[in-house]
């Protein structure tokens, strides 16, 4: 910003005051008649210079006067002696040219830096028809057909593209979030639920027979409460739960014995990845296949030992399509309960691995998709 | 017969001159008391007893060629005991008819000592021979003489068997003179001169005549707009509702001065002007006279009684404050 026009201002000021607040005859004389204690004899003079008294007054007065401004001397008495106002308006007008100086410093910097941009720019503008003529050349090398279409054919093109569902869908096939899927996992979970029931009722059913025998155990938690957790999860790897699993699911009605069905029960990647189960159909589960091109290089990626991991089929899969999905594993293998019946509770404790990979915001979207 | 300025300076010097013979100080009393003497006003005294009131009047009586009259009042003295009264008379031929008998009042020179001691009624009698310079009788109004000039005075302790002056008859004097005490020197002097076996003499320096040709000097001085500006400020400002009036004024002040104030400072202005030698009146003149013009003019309020506050604080602090 340059200060130099907030100075104008002020001498204009300035003058307009001086201008307005010039002082007539009158506040002149009454003026000097204090500055230099004339007992106000000049105003009166002035005032009364018509004025003939028979006392003879008026010339006494005249007399007293011209002998008084005799001896003063006005070049002394009129010393430069500066009002406030002009005080106040000095400083301001200092401190402006002070602002001025310490801006105009680095003014020849930003003159400078405004030249090379406008050369950059100026060069970059000349060079636009020379890359122009490049490119076409390029394009003429590579034999690319050229199409011409109107605005509005083009127009149509990007909204039949943007209207078809097919890319929606495509995206959501990614993601195993339909509603029947979900809703097979509730049913598990309530069915775990009632085999936990049984269990324990067989439980209670045994102390009762064995009356007398080891009663101060019945205090303990049941075993199938602390069995609860391992129960909890649908994708235990014990054969028989898995048949019963599959044996409810195919209850359903769409979950009969297909290939689909085979295609659940897969191998993962053993962790020594000798075992690791590359064909094709376990490729097409998104997440398991190997990446084309390996992000993070540095890292070894993590090869997990084959387990097999039960995938319930879903209303997408029977059209073809397959989902990101990739079943919770557990850490060390609990013991069959039956083979090994204990009234002791044992614990082990299990370390589940992130079983579903969504971003939120897709999760959103998934969400406000499936309420409509 | 008419008189230069130089007269008139003569005439005063003189006058001064012959007081200062038998009166020991007071220079500025007795300056005040020339000033409303030419100004055609009237003086109140205020003062302890034996400080030398009556003597003054009494002296500036003798200087001047007049008749002089003391009314010394009490409070069993009438309004007809002052101006005067009818009384009834007998001609050659039997016949009897009105006269009207002339009280102590025609006279030139009044001194009304210990005014506070009449009643209001008789003090209201010199009402109209202040203001007017004429006394009404029976229908009949007597111009008394001129020049006519009153000197009061007046004992500030004496409060027992007296009579606070109306604020009418107090408006009607010129100035309020209030004498102190003399000095150790001037007490000496004043032994020195009155114990002796000789009294000082004094001449007469001036009548009547020439001390009405002397007012009418006084009046013909000019005096500047912007002065009787400030002598119109400093009137105003005594009032309590007035925009120039300053705190002290508001809070201790009930009634400002009246117009006879502002009168009082400029005709005071001039005289001073002409006695100092000049033949116009500044804001010093006026400044000079604002304390004995004003002081008896203005009345204060309970709390500024209560507080002792004097007007004469009150008048300084009007100087200080309303600007020329």
């Amino acid at each position: 910003m340059n200060f130099f026009v907030l100075l104008l201002p002020f001498p204009i000021f300035y003058l307009y005051f001086i201008k307005k607040k010039k002082p007539n005859y009158y506040q002149i004389i009454l003026q000097a008649d204090k500055h230099f204690s004339l007992d106000e004899e000049l105003i009166t003079f002035w005032e009364y210079k018509d004025y003939d008294d028979p006392y003879g007054l008026m010339e006494r007065l005249r007399r007293r006067l011209e002998e008084k401004l005799s001896h003063l001397d006005l070049s002394k008495a009129y010393k430069f002696k500066p009002s406030h106002l002009l005080k106040i308006l000095s400083l301001i007008f200092v401190f402006l040219l002070m602002l001025n100086l310490i801006n105009s410093k680095d003014m020849p910097k930003s003159i400078a830096q405004i030249w090379e941009k406008k050369e950059n720019q100026e060069r970059n503008i000349s060079r636009i028809p020379e890359e122009k003529l490049a490119l076409n050349d390029e394009l003429s090398k590579k034999n690319i057909p050229k199409e011409k279409i109107s605005q509005e054919e083009y127009d149509k093109e990007k909204l039949k593209e943007m209207e078809k569902p097919k890319s929606l869908e495509e995206f959501l096939s990614q993601y195993n979030m339909d509603k029947n899927t979900l809703k097979k996992e509730n049913k598990k979970a309530e069915n775990q639920k009632e085999e936990k029931k049984e269990a324990s009722n067989k439980n209670n059913n045994q102390e009762r027979g064995e009356e007398g025998k080891e009663q101060n155990i019945s205090n303990l938690p049941s075993q199938g409460a602390g069995k609860s957790y391992a129960y909890a999860n649908p994708y235990e790897s014990k054969d028989e739960n898995v048949s019963q699993e599959e044996k409810a699911l195919n209850e359903e009605g769409k979950g009969s014995e297909t290939p689909s069905n085979q295609e659940r029960t897969l191998q993962t990647p053993t962790e020594s990845g000798k075992e690791v189960d590359k064909n094709a159909k376990s490729g097409n589960l998104p997440g398991t296949e190997e990446r084309p091109d390996k992000l993070g290089q540095e890292t070894q990626r993590k090869v997990f030992t084959g387990e097999k991991i039960y995938v319930p089929p879903s209303q997408s899969e029977e059209l073809g399509k397959n989902y990101l999905f990739q079943a919770p594993t557990l850490e060390g293998r609990r013991l069959s309960q039956d083979k090994s019946l204990s009234y002791n509770p044992s614990y082990t404790k299990e370390k589940a691995v992130s079983s579903r990979i969504l971003p939120l915001e897709f999760q959103e979207i998934l969400k406000t998709y499936f309420s409509q | 017969m008419t008189l230069s300025i130089q007269d008139f300076t003569d005439v005063v010097d003189r006058i001064k001159k012959e007081i200062s013979k038998v009166i020991v100080g007071y220079d500025e009393i007795i300056n005040f008391t020339i000033i409303s003497l030419l100004s055609g006003g009237h003086v109140l005294l205020e003062g302890v007893p034996g400080i030398g009131k009556t003597l003054l009047v009494r002296t500036l009586s003798e200087i001047l060629d007049l008749k002089f009259s003391r009314i010394q009042f009490t409070p069993d003295l009438m309004p007809a005991d002052i101006t005067g009264t009818n009384i009834i008379l007998e001609d050659e031929n039997g016949r009897k008819y009105f006269k009207f008998q002339e009280g102590p009042i025609f006279a030139n020179i009044i001194l009304a000592d210990e005014i506070n001691r009449a009643t209001p009624k008789t003090q209201s009698a010199l009402l109209e021979a202040m203001q007017e310079g004429s006394v009404t009788s029976g229908g009949i109004i007597y111009n008394l003489p001129k020049p006519f000039f009153v000197m009061a005075t007046q004992n500030p302790i004496e409060m027992e068997g007296t009579y606070p002056l109306p604020e009418a008859q107090l408006d009607r004097f010129f100035f309020k003179l209030i004498l102190t005490p003399p000095s150790q020197e001037e007490l000496l002097e004043i032994i020195e001169r009155t114990t002796n076996v000789e009294t000082p003499k004094v001449n007469k320096v001036a009548d009547g005549e020439t001390i009405e040709e002397l007012k009418k000097i006084v009046r013909s001085v000019p005096v500047p707009m912007a002065v009787k500006e400030y002598a119109v400020k400093i009137v105003l400002a005594t009032h309590p509702e007035s925009a120039y009036a300053p705190e002290k004024v508001k809070k201790y002040v009930r009634y400002g001065a009246s117009p006879r104030g502002a009168q009082a400072l400029i005709l005071g202005g001039k005289a001073l002007a002409l006695i100092e030698g000049r033949s116009n009146v500044s804001f010093k003149n006026i400044k000079k006279v604002a304390v004995p013009a004003l002081r008896h003019r203005i009345i204060l309020s309970f709390e500024g009684e209560a507080e002792g506050i004097t007007t004469d604080e009150i008048i300084e602090d009007i100087l200080e404050k309303v600007k020329e």
